[in-house]
């Protein structure tokens, strides 16, 4: 099960999760998500890998934007009050300025900076409400 | 073969790294701070991804003008995912906003 675990599943299983209070069957739920999108993903990239041979010219179609879509759909939910707001900002303009590292070190400096500012922010949130 | 090596090679290390941390991650306890900032990691983690795939979409240069249609395509994405709670319409209506802004300013070029 661990295997399975993909950010989509995740996102899908933890919903489910939050809501339910009869835990039995969780898990279940979370393996048939797991179940079903591993095996579209599988028939999906067959079926890219094919559209790829046949249809000229498709990398410049920008598909790969519908990677960002499904992280921005994911993402948005969550941005829910002020410090996360801020972390948000700071990981997006981290992840910019550092993109150039290589190993991919700009995305994890943007994501604990990111972090950081989150929690640096909800500390001064809670500064102010505590005093006011 | 290296190919394949490399494929097993990846899943292995998937595989470990879960299977070994899951059955810690019932075991430690995280302080209400680490909690917190936990809580941080999703939108973080996915706005570090999606942002410099919006803006420098070539990989090199970054494209801050109206051109851009992943720039246009992600902030309408964003807007339609604060107003609708659906995640495939978001999807949709952010593939429809992007193919649509690419096709309009592909028909400016030359």
């Amino acid at each position: 099960m661990a295997f399975g675990l993909t950010d989509e599943t995740f996102a899908v299983a933890a919903a489910r999760w939050l809501r339910n209070d009869c835990p039995a069957h969780n898990h279940w739920y979370q393996l048939g998500s797991m179940v079903f999108m591993y095996t579209n993903w599988n028939i999906c990239t067959i079926i890219g890998l094919a559209a790829g041979r046949i249809l000229e010219g498709i990398g410049g179609w920008g598909l790969d934007f519908a990677m960002v879509a499904a992280f921005i759909g994911m993402a948005v939910p969550y941005v829910k009050n002020r410090p996360t707001c801020w972390a948000v900002a700071v990981a997006g303009g981290s992840a910019l300025a550092f993109h150039g590292l290589p190993h991919k070190l700009g995305l994890m400096i943007a994501s604990l900076a990111g972090i950081g500012a989150g929690v640096i922010a909800e500390g001064l949130e809670r500064q102010v409400t505590g005093d006011g | 073969m290296q190919t394949f090596l490399m494929i097993a090679g990846m899943a292995l290390v998937t595989f470990a790294l879960r299977y070994l941390l899951l059955p810690l991650s019932g075991r430690i306890g995280f302080s209400a701070r680490m909690q917190r900032a936990l809580g941080f990691v999703p939108p973080v983690v996915l706005t570090a991804i999606v942002v410099p795939a919006v803006m420098l979409p070539d990989g090199r240069h970054v494209q801050l003008t109206v051109a851009n249609p992943y720039l246009a395509g992600a902030l309408i994405t964003a807007l339609i995912a604060k107003f609708s709670n659906n995640l495939l319409v978001t999807i949709v209506g952010g593939m429809a906003a992007f193919a649509a802004w690419q096709y309009v300013t592909n028909s400016f070029k030359c």
